[in-house]
């Protein structure tokens, strides 16, 4: 009983729910800031994605009359609903331990194309040609970037079980680190770090690989048709998004709190949780939006195809070998 | 993407460069060419103005009871080239630097201005003549001060007989 | 409550534009606006949208063509209640230089009711600023009455 009501709490409150939802709208608006503030602007104010979904709220909704509507309506859902179960799972150190058994790299790896899916699926069914357009570039995106995802999970998972096999369990990682320092600091995993750095933004949209919306080439793509609360779910969506795989890429690489054990300490450790995953949005997403442009579908999957999964192999390999 | 780095690293220590309005009053160069301005006092209905607008927004519609006419010109229609000022031979119609004209989409057809010219009167047979401000007898009138307050018809009359004086038909001796 | 929702969603303003048939000088001067860092306009929580169903403040420029009117109104009835008009420029209303030409069907008035009209052949970008705060104060009324005509 008590397991179902700790569930609960997890999806709705902390740390999926109401917490990955303020902090996601959060990091989205510090990201919007300090764009501006890079572009020598001044931007808006930090609580200003709030604003939008409030605004976003008031519109009418409008649904194409040869869209498929149960698929239209669905889609959002199921992204938002998906992602806050993922946000629900993930530990952060020193605060919450995750869902036993749920932890998982190989869990992850199946619930993290939940919004890709979702984004695709308001594609699909938009019955607009700018909404297939945006449905296969998404689709081409996905395989794109689950390549270093999944060389960095096992280069990951091999380091971390040494002689005696790999661990996939989030937890059993971030003892390791615990135990023997960040796997940032370690040599062998910085290339599967920097291959993650590129990963953030690919799955986000933003900066070189914003192509699924790209606003001059296929209008705004899968989303094309969608206006008031549909449209408020789906950048709720893609807010728990950056907060789910921001603290994927923290639990991975540096997940040491300030004071192990939990305790007195929960709200230090959440502080000093909230402002890494403010710095890797900086590092990752913020200079990209602000230094590149945007790249063909063919050159973003080039990229990741032979760059960043060459760079995770590399750490595999190495970890492997090291072993 | 490397090269840019320095770029943004100066902009984060240079500030953000915007515009404070509208928070504060925005600049306006005192030769910027905003909205046009007309002086009733100073126009000699010569419809020049109307001529070379160039989108046709300058009207003078004589008025019912004959006295003057109406001078209208709509902001809406206005392109803000300044020909109108440039070619107005008094300086009636001056370009000011005011670009402060929105408004509610209600008052388009409100969103002009007018002025009313009255006609001049003839000084010897009181018809009605074009109007002659001040600023135009100062300069023009010059020449023959008391012949330009006067109509075509008294105007005529007047250098007739200045040029053709009565002269006798047959000499004087002649008996 | 619920009219402290309202004055809080009139903070984010988002911007479509609309090109009927104009010149492109206006759409110059509304690119400005937006986008470079003198007259940064997301400060007031504006951002410009790709898809018509995404806005609320629909800023139109140019006379409206003959060969563009039908595509220009189904575009605009595109665009969810409830939104605010802003015609930009002299053409949208008049035709501006181009009036009574063969190809002009000006005053959009006719098929689109204008909110709020910014003169200027292109006005200043500070000019469209002004136009876009006016507008975002239209739309809030619109917004109340709307909310407390449902409640």
């Amino acid at each position: 009983m008590t397991d179902i009501a700790e569930a609960v709490f997890a999806i709705l409150i902390f740390p999926g729910g109401l917490f990955a939802l303020a902090l996601g709208l959060f990091l989205k608006g510090a990201d919007r800031k300090a764009l501006a503030r890079l572009q020598r602007r001044v931007g808006p104010p930090l609580y200003q994605p709030v604003l939008d979904i409030i605004k976003l709220l008031t519109k009418e909704t409008l649904i194409p009359t040869t869209a498929n509507e149960t698929a239209f309506l669905l889609a959002p859902v199921l992204g938002l609903t998906g992602m806050l179960v993922t946000a629900a799972v993930l530990p952060i150190g020193g605060v919450y331990g995750g869902v036993p058994g749920l932890g998982d790299l190989l869990v992850l790896l199946y619930l993290l194309p939940i919004p890709a899916m979702g984004l695709m699926l308001a594609g699909g069914a938009s019955s607009s040609p700018y909404g297939a357009l945006g449905f296969s570039r998404e689709m081409c995106m996905m395989f794109a970037y689950e390549m270093p995802l999944i060389a960095t999970f096992l280069a990951v998972a091999v380091r971390v079980g040494g002689a005696s096999g790999s661990l996939l369990s989030l937890p059993a990682i971030m003892d390791y680190q615990y135990r023997t320092g960040p796997l940032l600091f370690d040599p062998v995993m910085l290339p599967a770090a920097l291959a993650l750095l590129f990963f953030i933004p690919g799955t986000m949209g933003h900066g070189l690989f914003d192509i699924p919306e790209a606003e001059p080439e296929v209008i705004e793509g899968p989303l094309l048709e969608y206006s008031g609360p549909l449209l408020a779910m789906f950048h709720l969506m893609s807010a728990v998004k950056l907060v789910v795989v921001l603290e994927l890429a923290v639990a991975l690489f540096f997940p040491n709190p300030l004071v192990a054990g939990g305790g007195g300490w929960v709200l230090a450790n959440l502080a000093w949780h909230v402002c890494k995953c403010l710095v890797l949005l900086m590092l990752s997403v913020t200079c990209f939006r602000a230094a590149t442009g945007r790249l063909r579908l063919d050159q973003g999957f080039k990229f990741f195809v032979k760059f960043t999964s060459p760079l995770a192999l590399a750490s595999l390999g190495m970890a492997f070998i090291l072993r | 993407m490397l090269p840019f780095l320095k770029i943004m690293l100066r902009n984060l220590f240079l500030g953000p460069s915007t515009d404070p309005f509208p928070f504060a009053p925005a600049k306006t160069h005192e030769n910027f060419r905003g909205c046009a301005v007309f002086d009733p006092e100073k126009c000699i209905l010569c419809g020049i103005c109307r001529h070379v607008c160039a989108a046709g927004a300058i009207q003078l519609r004589a008025s019912e009871d004959g006295s003057g006419m109406q001078y209208l010109l709509w902001h809406n229609s206005c392109v803000f080239c300044g020909m109108c000022a440039h070619y107005c031979p008094t300086g009636a119609l001056t370009m000011s630097n005011n670009w402060h004209l929105v408004h509610a989409g209600a008052d388009r057809f409100a969103n002009c201005i007018s002025g009313f010219v009255r006609y001049g009167e003839c000084s010897q047979c009181g018809a009605k003549i074009q109007p002659r401000p001040p600023v135009i007898a100062d300069k023009l009138g010059k020449h023959s001060p008391d012949r330009f307050l006067l109509c075509p018809k008294c105007k005529r009359q007047s250098i007739a007989m200045n040029v053709a004086q009565a002269r006798p038909l047959f000499r004087q001796d002649v008996s | 409550m619920l009219q402290f929702l309202t004055k809080l969603a009139s903070r984010s303003p988002w911007i479509y534009r609309i090109n009927a048939g104009s010149c492109n000088g206006c759409d110059v001067e509304m690119a400005t606006a937006a986008l470079i860092p003198r007259y940064d306009v997301e400060r007031l929580g504006c951002k410009y949208c790709g898809s018509p169903r995404h806005a609320d403040v629909v800023l139109i420029s140019g006379p409206l063509t003959l060969r563009v009117r039908d595509k220009v109104l189904r575009v605009y009835n595109e665009i969810p209640h409830p939104k605010v008009t802003v015609a930009v420029g002299v053409c949208p209303v008049s035709g501006g230089c181009f009036r009574d030409g063969y190809t002009v069907d000006a005053d959009i008035d006719h098929y689109i009711p204008l909110d709020v009209i910014v003169p200027g052949c292109p006005p200043r970008p500070q000019a469209i600023m002004e136009g876009v705060l006016k507008a975002v104060e239209v739309w809030r009324t619109r917004l109340e009455e709307g909310v407390c005509s449902r409640s």
